[in-house]
């Protein structure tokens, strides 16, 4: 429990340092967020990790989701058809199309906090989730320094499994 | 399915739902990476290498196990020798873990009590086999052929009353067998009955009276005793350790090792069950009896019924009927008339019953054991003494 509390203030934090950076952070103040990091505490006994808290991380990174979608693209030209020109292009302007690291870190953290909390087990875990990492970037643009940071760590959790399992 | 993957494919399918509906490619990429973690196999073949036991223990008396099995391949592997429910874990575990990667020899070594008699086989060793992300476990069961035979420790009966039919003749007499191989000791000289053997004629005697007359000789052995042991299911009031089954099968182990010990001819018959063994001679006699105790579960059958079945061989053998119920819920019309063909002891078995349902058992108990004292004889044993008190 205590190292899925870990993993869920985790997310929280790399949550919010991608919301802060997003141009959604102009509309709430990412200070307004931080009170939310209570919120894996207050459901210790529970699931410090729920479905909840994971949608709500989710819905942080919507700055990055939405925008270059159909669906957001549809959105501001039935503004611009209604004919409120000006906020569409102020729209499209304020949320350009851009990828985002932190997302699929905290999926994998989610995921990585819902299998074993044996040694084995969350070795394995953080070694799926590093090739998960990267198998994801193989479909978007990744910084090069970051990707031999993450191949890094794949490879040693690697090594220390094997080292235990043998 | 475990929880942890159930939650793994519930994210995935929440984020490619997000994913079409917010038309994102992103997301729908990302919906992917819960079912990589439900990709990593686990897989295991399991075989007993080498095992040990101890075939046969005393109820009370504990008892090792000791089993190695090979496990080769990969996850989390449990293993566990199922025990019955009043078997006592004394010593070890019946239950092992360990991560197996390749290669693995585990070992269950353990030393249990049976607090109840009888023949457990225990074959099976379950197995759990789970992915080391504990997403999925495969369950499973392989052979390990243990068998342990729990048998009631004998008791020493130091001595019982010995009960004789009614005379037919003033001349004393011996409890000796009625039929069996016959002896050199000359008894009496009777009519000729077909079956008798040509070579036991007595031709001066035949010429005397102008018909056949054969000598007749006192046969080999001792009187035939016959227990009846009721297993109906009044007889399993009390714990699933002490009850009054487990107390008569005990007394019947007893009295079956005192009487073959002392060369009598001893039969049995488990009420319930319609288990019938004919009487006869010797250790090995004692050990079917033995072992057929070991097996006693119960049944439905009425006492009358079980001795009508048996009249025959009864009136055959004549031999001393020991019955061990409990006489306050057996219908013990049977016995008292088979009392006057036979010598007949009941035990009447009391000691488990308490409050006021007890103090009515006791007040019919105590009237149906005078009952039976004015036509044979009756002994109450209570359960919670040992049965050399007998």
């Amino acid at each position: 429990m205590i190292i899925r509390l870990l993993l869920a203030e985790l997310a929280f934090f790399i949550s919010w340092m991608g919301y802060s950076v997003s141009p959604l952070s102009a509309c709430i103040d990412p200070v307004y967020l931080l009170p939310l990091a209570a919120i894996p505490f207050l459901r210790l006994k529970k699931d410090p990790f729920g479905f909840e808290f994971f949608g709500m991380l989710i819905a942080m990174h919507l700055a990055y989701i939405l925008p270059g979608t159909e669906v957001f693209n549809s959105s501001l030209d039935v503004l611009y058809f209604l004919g409120y020109k000006e906020l569409s292009e102020y729209i499209h302007s304020a949320f350009p199309a851009m990828s985002s690291m932190t997302l699929p870190a905290v999926v994998l953290l989610f995921c990585i906090s819902h299998v074993s909390e044996r040694k084995e087990g969350f070795v394995l875990a953080s070694a799926v989730a590093v090739f998960a990492l990267i198998a994801y970037n193989m479909f978007t643009p990744i910084n090069a320094g970051f990707l031999a940071a993450i191949v890094a760590v794949g490879l040693i959790a690697l090594s220390i499994y094997s080292f235990k399992a043998l | 399915m475990r929880k942890a993957a159930v939650r793994l494919s519930k994210t995935a399918l929440m984020l490619a739902v997000l994913g079409i509906v917010l038309t994102s490619k992103e997301l729908l990429a990302l919906s992917v990476m819960p079912l990589l973690f439900l990709a990593i196999p686990s897989a295991a073949g399991l075989r007993v290498i080498e095992r040990s036991f101890d075939s046969q223990s005393f109820v009370g008396d504990g008892f090792s196990v000791s089993i190695t099995v090979e496990a080769r391949g990969f996850g989390i592997i449990r293993l566990r020798h199922r025990l019955p429910a009043h078997f006592e874990l004394a010593e070890g575990s019946n239950v092992t873990e360990g991560s197996v990667f390749g290669k693995k020899i585990m070992r269950i070594s353990y030393r249990a009590i049976a607090t109840r008699r009888g023949v457990y086989r225990l074959e099976k060793i379950e197995y759990e086999v789970e992915n080391p992300l504990s997403t999925f476990v495969r369950r499973g069961e392989i052979q390990a052929d243990v068998s342990v035979e729990v048998k009631h420790r004998v008791v020493k009966i130091s001595k019982v009353g010995a009960i004789r039919g009614r005379a037919k003749s003033p001349v004393p007499d011996i409890d000796i067998a009625r039929i069996g191989v016959p002896g050199t000791d000359f008894r009496e000289i009777r009519e000729y009955l077909p079956g008798d053997s040509i070579k036991f004629v007595n031709w001066k005697a035949s010429a005397r009276r102008g018909r056949l007359m054969v000598n007749q000789y006192e046969v080999e052995g001792k009187k035939a005793v016959w227990i009846f042991v009721d297993s109906n299911p009044y007889m399993l009031h009390g714990t699933t350790v002490k009850n009054y089954l487990e107390s008569a099968i005990e007394i019947a182990t007893s009295l079956a090792y005192h009487y073959t010990s002392k060369q009598h001819k001893v039969g049995l018959y488990v009420i319930g069950e319609r288990r019938i063994l004919h009487p006869d001679i010797g250790g090995r006699q004692f050990r079917r009896i033995s072992r057929a105790l070991l097996e006693v579960d119960g049944g439905v059958e009425d006492v009358t019924e079980a001795i009508q079945a048996c009249k025959k061989l009864i009136m055959l053998h004549k031999p001393l009927v020991i019955l061990i119920t409990r006489v306050e819920r057996a219908k013990l019309d049977g016995i008292v008339r088979l009392s006057r063909l036979v010598p007949v002891q009941v035990v009447a078995l009391e000691g488990l019953d308490s409050g006021i349902s007890g103090e009515v058992f006791n007040a019919v108990r105590k009237k149906l054991v005078s009952k039976i004292r004015a036509c044979g004889h009756c002994v109450e044993f209570d359960v919670n003494r040992v049965s050399s008190f007998l």
